[in-house]
């Protein structure tokens, strides 16, 4: 048995299972079919599905900048637009901006995720299952949503917490400016908490905890504990997070665009945007956009590689074993109300204030300040068409639908790809994760672009206009998200069950249905869920791929925001967090009740796996849920 | 084979005449036509809900000519969509409504219907070019916030608004298509520097002129460079805000537009056939808040009165859409000391 892992490759990759199939994985070569070719065509088959779901629209994109026009049937090719992108002072400047923005983000999230994720994991904090999920609950609201909360309670001249301080305080000004680099990046910060937390939770708990306890034995301080044996042990967890936290700010679109602009911070994501939508030309200035994705598409590459490797050996860090171990949590002391404190705070920031101004503007006829004047002028009316609007109804099933074949499409697709490329010896299985991973790097806003010229020109798949197009679109770019999750997965199940299930004349099929979907049915779940959630909330991919009847609720919510229906956009969103937080509640209460039947199905006789672990399905990668019954604390 | 200059008349004549006929087909003829085939496909900007009104209106009078309306939010995607279907052979518009900028990229295709307009009934002063008529207009005003501005305040010039006064508090929206049209007036290199003053006055931009109007409404500017239409709902929401058309007025004129590959081009014929006339141009305008000032009767051609509208024209197109280009750069050029 070779020593050699099955190289893991996930973003998440949970480093306990990678100890757990350390010696196991290299066994772990399901034989596929009989025949050679049998053996091939499932990752045949899936190859060319992901080189068709992420290759074709990345080659558009390419071809795209060197087109005069940017329009691809156009004749002619020119390198215009990639010397003018690239010889442009303002290009440059963009990219500082960008960076900046995505740099001060991703602090502020590993800051507040990490922070959050020590207290919930390895701490005395109160209630940590109820911390959970209030930690994960922003997820609910999306980035645009928040974004827009945010303008109105801290715009310089009538955002409600700097008038309630101007009056308080007496200031002659207001204290905060939410149209500010700073103002992005806190809005933006908040957003990918619950990102950073899902990450590193599980990180945080599966530290060997001896190595705290020898150190506090030996006389260490708590800051001689934290940086000299904590912080060692979770950097490569850190900085992988960071990475995948830098490569989401870079092309998120939505914070930029609504807060950015009025004060003229532009980043690359909402100049791409303009480019498309808005441009003064007449037609999307597709070549430019081409040319900028060029430097774009590279960079972030670079990043999800460097994300990747660095994941791939976060395992060599993390000292878990095959014992059992209960960690003794750290105890807070007076600092416990200061934690408890500092998550209200957090759920009020990313929650409560966001969604009750949010409540207040949909009650209102016209956007107005907070006042007992305007209180007098409150009206359900806006909440009234939202349940009497045949087009709020039609975008509402259309968002049900496409986030529902999305996420099932997603998870089954993960599900194959994670299975052939850590089981399986196929060649060619590292480009099958290669290209799952991809899209990570590709924003929203290119990949649809992309998808409207691909469908376009293949008209046997009539999917333009319609909303599936939109669920391809989702599918492309959920799909490095739910393949790092199920890659996490599979590598924690044992390669006797389904070569049992096999011995016992199972065929391929069968072996699929009993034995593979149902032990990987807490994680399908999960990716499933999560997928179905960033769905429901998702904006830029559905507004450029937007047809006659294929509206969804993001869409509606921001042709309401920018037709000036202020109050409208914000009872649709009411109703849209509403279900959101629905879902997210779904979510918790599913992984209690899929915690026991995962006890029993993974790995139930194998002496390496702590006992805790045995419930334990790997913490989906990125922003994943939990689907443990039990604390490991 | 020589022809006698005789026969050769008699030969152009007979073409224009055969010609004319073709062309001069009566409204109900393509109406009828139009009923054969299946929906007008209408890109435009405007919510769904607007639209629908438009079209039910336009049923009263034409009820066998359906209509299937597709939003283009911002309207920015309009004729790059119709130039990729159409090129791609898929299912397009019959119908849009757009701006020069979009319509010149489509003819240059040879993607819009010519024809003679007049011989529907359009009126003559709506028709500068034989692949558009002029259906609707975004005409730039002066917003402000009543609370917080008293009526003595205002600027009564668009130059005025450039006073200190506004340092701050002045909204702009991020297109520069109204700074670039008073250059009809001003002068380009006016224009120039007076987008370089207002930006020294750091506005606060936004994505739209609706989202403009909501701002000042709630007080986050004082005073802005808006539109008509995108004033009015707030206005009629009960918000405090003021609007005022300042001399010279910018108007960009929206045209209608008959795209010859789409599904119906009679239906869309007849329908922007229907937009030009005083019935179809008030459901227009009482629906989507845009009216047409070209139009005697509607209510924004009222409200301009005795105002000077300035446009470039069609011809102008080009120096337009350079300078508008250009302006929007330059407000959109990033700020660096926020």
């Amino acid at each position: 048995m070779s020593e050699r892992a099955t190289p893991a490759s996930g973003i998440l990759d949970h480093p306990l299972s990678r100890v757990m199939t350390t010696e196991r994985a290299a066994a772990a070569t399901p034989r596929l079919g009989r025949g050679q070719l049998a053996r091939l065509l499932p990752v045949l088959l899936t190859g060319a599905l992901l080189a068709w779901l992420v290759l074709v629209p990345l080659a558009v994109l390419v071809v795209s900048a060197f087109k005069p026009t940017g329009l691809l049937r156009d004749p002619g090719f020119t390198l215009a637009h990639v010397i003018a992108t690239y010889s442009s002072p303002q290009f440059w400047a963009l990219t500082a901006a960008t960076l900046q923005f995505a740099a001060g983000s991703t602090a502020l999230a590993l800051v507040l995720g990490g922070t959050l994720a020590w207290l919930v994991e390895r701490t005395d904090l109160p209630a940590p299952a109820l911390v959970r999920a209030l930690v994960i609950l922003p997820m609910a609201t999306p980035p645009f949503l928040l974004a827009i909360s945010w303008i109105m309670l801290l715009s310089p001249r009538t955002g409600v917490i700097n008038s309630l301080l101007i009056g308080a305080l007496g200031l002659d000004g207001p204290p905060f400016n939410i149209y500010s680099l700073g103002g992005m990046i806190f809005v933006e910060g908040l957003a990918l908490v619950p990102s950073a937390f899902l990450i590193l939770a599980p990180v945080a708990r599966n530290l060997d905890p001896s190595l705290e306890e020898s150190a506090l034995v030996s006389g260490a301080g708590a800051g001689q504990l934290f940086f000299r044996i904590i912080l060692p042990l979770l950097l490569p967890a850190l900085a992988g997070t960071a990475i995948f936290l830098m490569i989401v700010s870079f092309v998120v679109f939505d914070v930029p665009g609504t807060i950015g602009m009025p004060s003229r911070i532009f980043v690359l994501s909402s100049q791409i945007y303009s480019l498309v939508a808005d441009s003064p030309r007449g037609i999307p200035e597709y070549g430019k956009v081409s040319a900028m994705a060029l430097m774009f598409t590279v960079g972030l590459l670079a990043l999800t590689f460097a994300y990747h490797r660095l994941m791939r050996h976060a395992g060599r860090f993390v000292t878990v074993t095959g014992k059992a171990y209960r960690p003794r949590p750290f105890r807070l002391g007076r600092l416990r109300f200061l934690a408890v404190a500092g998550v209200v705070l957090y759920v009020l920031c990313t929650v409560l204030a966001p969604l009750a101004i949010l409540v207040w503007t949909s009650l209102m006829p016209f956007q107005a300040p907070l006042s007992v004047a305007a209180a007098k002028m409150a009206t359900l009316a806006n909440h009234r068409e939202f349940f009497a609007n045949p087009f709020i109804a039609a975008a509402t099933v259309n968002s049900l639908i496409v986030a529902f074949a999305a996420s099932t499409a997603v998870a089954a697709l993960s599900l194959v790809t994670a299975w052939i490329s850590i089981k399986s010896r196929a060649p060619g299985r590292r480009a099958i994760d290669t290209l799952a991973f991809l899209p990570l790097a590709m924003p929203g806003v290119l990949i649809a672009t992309a998808l409207i010229y691909v469908y376009l020109a293949v008209s046997v798949i009539p999917i333009y206009g319609t909303i599936w197009i939109i669920a391809v679109a989702y599918l492309t770019i959920y799909l490095s998200f739910g393949s790092r999750t199920m890659n996490g997965v599979v590598l924690q199940l044992h390669p006797e069950l389904d070569e049992a299930a096999r011995m016992s004349g199972a065929g391929p099929l069968a072996t699929v249905r009993r034995v593979i979907v149902p032990l990987t049915a807490p994680g399908l779940a999960a990716v499933w869920i999560w997928v179905f959630a960033h769905c429901l909330r998702e904006l830029t991919a559905a507004l450029l791929l937007q047809g006659a009847d294929n509206a969804t609720l993001p869409t509606l919510l921001y042709s309401y925001w920018s037709g000036g229906e202020t109050n409208k956009a914000a009872a649709v969103g009411v109703w849209l967090v509403l279900g959101l937080i629905a879902v997210v509640v779904l979510w918790q209460l599913l992984q209690r009740l899929v915690a026991g039947r995962a006890a029993a199905a993974i790995d139930p006789h194998h002496a390496v796996v702590p006992a805790q672990a045995g419930t334990h399905i790997p913490e989906p990668v990125v922003m994943g849920p939990r689907f443990r019954g039990d604390d490991n604390r | 084979m020589r022809l006698s200059p005789w026969r050769l008349i008699g030969l152009v004549l007979g073409f224009v005449v055969a010609g004319g006929q073709a062309r001069a087909d009566s409204l109900a003829e393509i109406a009828g036509a139009a009923a054969k085939k299946g929906p007008v496909v209408w890109y435009e900007s405007s919510p769904p809900e607007q639209i629908l009104k438009v079209a039910a209106a336009f049923n009263k009078r034409y009820p066998d000519i359906k209509i299937q309306f597709v939003r283009n939010t911002g309207g920015g995607g309009i004729a790059a969509r119709v130039i990729q279907e159409s090129e791609a052979g898929a299912a397009t518009a019959s119908f849009f409504i757009g701006d020069v900028a979009q319509l010149i990229p489509l003819n240059q295709r040879g993607l819009l219907l010519s024809r003679d307009w007049k011989s529907l009934g359009v009126d003559p002063a709506l028709v500068t070019t034989p692949y558009a008529v002029a259906a609707t207009a975004a005409l730039g005003v002066l917003v402000w916030n009543k609370q917080r501005v008293a009526d003595g305040d205002l600027p009564k010039t668009w130059d005025e608004m450039l006073n200190e006064r506004w340092r701050g508090k002045i909204g702009q929206w991020v297109r520069a298509a109204t700074l670039g049209t008073l250059a009809k007036a001003y002068g380009e290199q006016h224009m120039r520097d007076y987008t370089r003053r207002l930006i020294e006055l750091r506005p606060m931009i936004y994505a739209s002129t609706f989202q403009l109007a909501q701002q000042a409404a709630a007080g986050e500017v004082d005073i802005g460079m808006g539109l008509y239409h995108s004033a009015q709902p707030v206005i009629a929401a009960g918000a405090p805000l003021g609007l005022r058309f300042l001399d010279p007025t910018p108007m960009n004129t929206l045209y209608g537009a008959v795209v010859a590959k789409g599904g119906n081009p009679e239906g869309a014929q007849v329908l922007l056939a229907w937009l030009s006339t005083l019935e179809g141009a008030r459901a227009y305008e009482g629906a989507i808040g845009r009216g047409n000032p070209l139009i005697k009767g509607t209510e924004t051609a009222e409200r301009v009165g005795a105002h000077k509208l300035v446009e470039f024209s069609f011809q102008d197109a080009a120096t337009i859409e350079k300078l508008d280009a250009e302006l929007t750069q330059m407000l959109m050029a990033a700020e660096k000391k926020r």
